[in-house]
């Protein structure tokens, strides 16, 4: 583990929705180069916390620390945009270029003088108006090179399909140069090649770029595999930690079964173990050995997997 | 109808003001969906009419005062509560228009010409409501010049223009703020009923000439000048009401480029 400063903590989150309590004690780190992932069923709060890690909602209880001037690269679950804007994919993507200084609660001490602060104030704006064209828009046809995006660029935004959209929003997350990027469901609606070829573009930039990762996922399988530390989430932590471990922990194999297969068959139990162990990771290997689950097997880092979606 | 020089002359800059003041706000207003908040908005306006004859206060300051009032409210209701906007701003739009109208019939001293209101009298535009018009739309243009970018990011997705760094809530307000102010003032010339017409009919049209965000801003304002100025003219040739003619004309427009294959 490298000794970096995070750049993002949360401590004992709770948040409430009225009566309803949507997430209980949740605690996190993320530090650069790694990837964390969110899993848990419907409903389990994985948005919930993604939004209140971005700071788009104020927590009821627990304290969110981002690292001064974090800047953020977000990709949303989806998005809709009405028909009538014309907006092509290369437009779309250059309105991610024009970066804000990221406005959070911790501002860095100390405060800016009032002089420079007023100065920014009146000056940026403008500054921001009158070089639009100025902008230094090769990042935008390099990640579209990347991403393999390019012959979108002219057309119409609202006539991609869904897994083109999903690049071209992770191509926009990437735009603003993030330190951290936050990915919510990025494989939601992509064919397993793509998703394949997706995940491996991730796992290759945070190498390449240093960007720390954290995404929201279902896909239980093909996440594992880079990931660095897993959180099963169900209002409560239900489990955390290394992939291989939080995949044999009985409390994940409680909330998503033994058959992790096929993905869609996970059930959502409130079993006792389950409700006892908040926050505690769970690395103690409990293997049944008369039937041995499969996501141990397929979720292995050294072994390949035998549908053959990876190389 | 008695046409005479001057009251053309305020006729004719004022309609051009409004159709131009009105573009940057009516393309937004289509984008984000917004037509029944506009809407809202114009029959609140008829609310700020009875109100300001009740307490004898200026009309067009009391009318601004009430829209911007009723803007803000809607805007602050919006942020806490869940509540479906749509009927949320069905509620508002009818019961101010009820209580406008009810608070007028109370009054029997004040005979006011009800149509005026609801269809707009171009004619009685003057002097204060031009330069109303002029005031309003510089603070539009120094609005739209900073935050252009920024409207654009957070119609595309609120969240995504926030995490950006863009400050969403008050460039919405603002945003909210100016259109309450273009629809208060507008509503002399088009009427209550039709305010929102002037805003979302140009852009409409305009969008099938339009392949940048920018080039629908401009189309819109060029439909909105050709609506007005072709309007007046009807309403002069053929003796019609002038608001609804400007609107008969804009939505010819908006039926011809119908026609046309979007580019």
């Amino acid at each position: 583990m490298q000794i970096t400063t995070p750049l993002i903590e949360a401590h004992n989150i709770n948040q409430k929705f009225g009566d309803a309590t949507v997430l209980k004690e949740i605690s996190l780190t993320l530090h650069p180069k790694e990837i964390v992932t969110l899993i848990g069923p419907n409903g389990a709060g994985k948005s919930t916390l993604l939004k209140i890690l971005l700071g788009l909602i104020e927590p009821t209880a627990g304290q969110v620390i981002r690292k001064p001037g974090l800047r953020i690269g977000f990709m949303p679950q989806k998005i809709q945009i009405d028909a009538t804007l014309p907006m092509s994919v290369e437009r779309f993507l250059k309105l991610g270029l024009r970066q804000h200084p990221v406005r959070s609660e911790m501002e860095p001490w100390p405060p800016t003088p009032f002089l420079t602060s007023l100065k920014n104030r009146l000056l940026t704006p403008l500054k921001m108006f009158f070089s639009t064209a100025k902008y230094d828009t090769t990042t935008v046809y390099k990640i579209a090179e990347e991403l393999n995006i390019q012959t979108l660029l002219q057309q119409p935004i609202q006539k991609v399909s869904g897994g083109e959209m999903q690049r071209i929003l992770l191509a926009r997350a990437l735009i603003g140069e993030p330190e951290l990027l936050v990915l919510d469901e990025p494989v939601q609606g992509v064919d397993l090649q793509g998703q394949t070829e997706l995940y491996q573009y991730i796992n290759r930039i945070r190498h390449e770029r240093g960007y720390g990762i954290l995404m929201v996922s279902h896909d239980l399988h093909i996440v594992m595999k880079n990931t660095d530390y897993v959180l099963c989430l169900n209002q409560h932590m239900c489990c955390s930690g290394l992939p291989q471990n939080v995949s044999e922990s009985p409390e994940f194999q409680a909330l998503f079964g033994t058959h992790t297969e096929s993905i869609a068959f996970y059930e959502h139990h409130h079993d006792k173990t389950c409700e006892h162990t908040h926050g505690q990771p769970h690395i103690e290997r409990t293997q049944d050995p008369q039937k041995p689950p499969g996501l141990v097997e397929s979720s292995n880092l050294k072994t390949p997997r035998k549908s053959g979606k990876e190389k | 109808m008695e046409w005479f020089p001057s009251f053309m002359t305020f006729a004719i800059i004022g309609g051009l003001g409004l159709a131009i003041i009105s573009a940057p706000l009516g393309v937004f207003v289509v984008w984000q969906r917004q037509s029944y908040f506009g809407a809202t908005l114009a029959h609140s306006a008829l609310l700020g009419v009875s109100i300001g004859l009740f307490l004898e206060t200026d009309l067009t300051l009391t009318v601004i005062a009430v829209s911007l009032f009723v803007a803000w409210g809607i805007f602050r209701l919006g942020q806490y509560r869940e509540l479906s906007s749509d009927t949320l701003l069905g509620i508002l739009a009818h019961s101010s228009l009820a209580f406008g109208l009810i608070l007028i019939s109370l009054q029997d001293n004040v005979q006011i010409d009800l149509m005026g209101y609801l269809f707009g009298d171009i004619l009685s535009i003057n002097e204060t409501d031009l330069f109303l018009i002029t005031g309003i739309g510089l603070l539009i243009l120094i609005f739209y010049r900073i935050h252009w970018e920024d409207l654009l990011n957070l119609t595309l997705n609120h969240e995504l223009a926030q995490v950006e760094g863009i400050n969403v809530k008050r460039i919405q307000l603002q945003y909210v703020l100016l259109l309450a102010l273009m629809i208060a003032l507008s509503m002399k010339i088009v009427g209550v009923l039709l305010v929102t017409s002037l805003l979302i009919i140009p852009a409409a049209a305009a969008r099938r000439l339009s392949s940048t965000p920018e080039k629908m801003l401009f189309m819109s304002i060029l439909l909105g000048i050709v609506s007005v100025l072709l309007g007046l003219l009807a309403s002069y040739l053929a003796d019609l009401p002038t608001g609804p003619a400007i609107v008969m004309v804009a939505t010819f427009l908006f039926l011809a480029l119908l026609m046309k294959k979007a580019p």
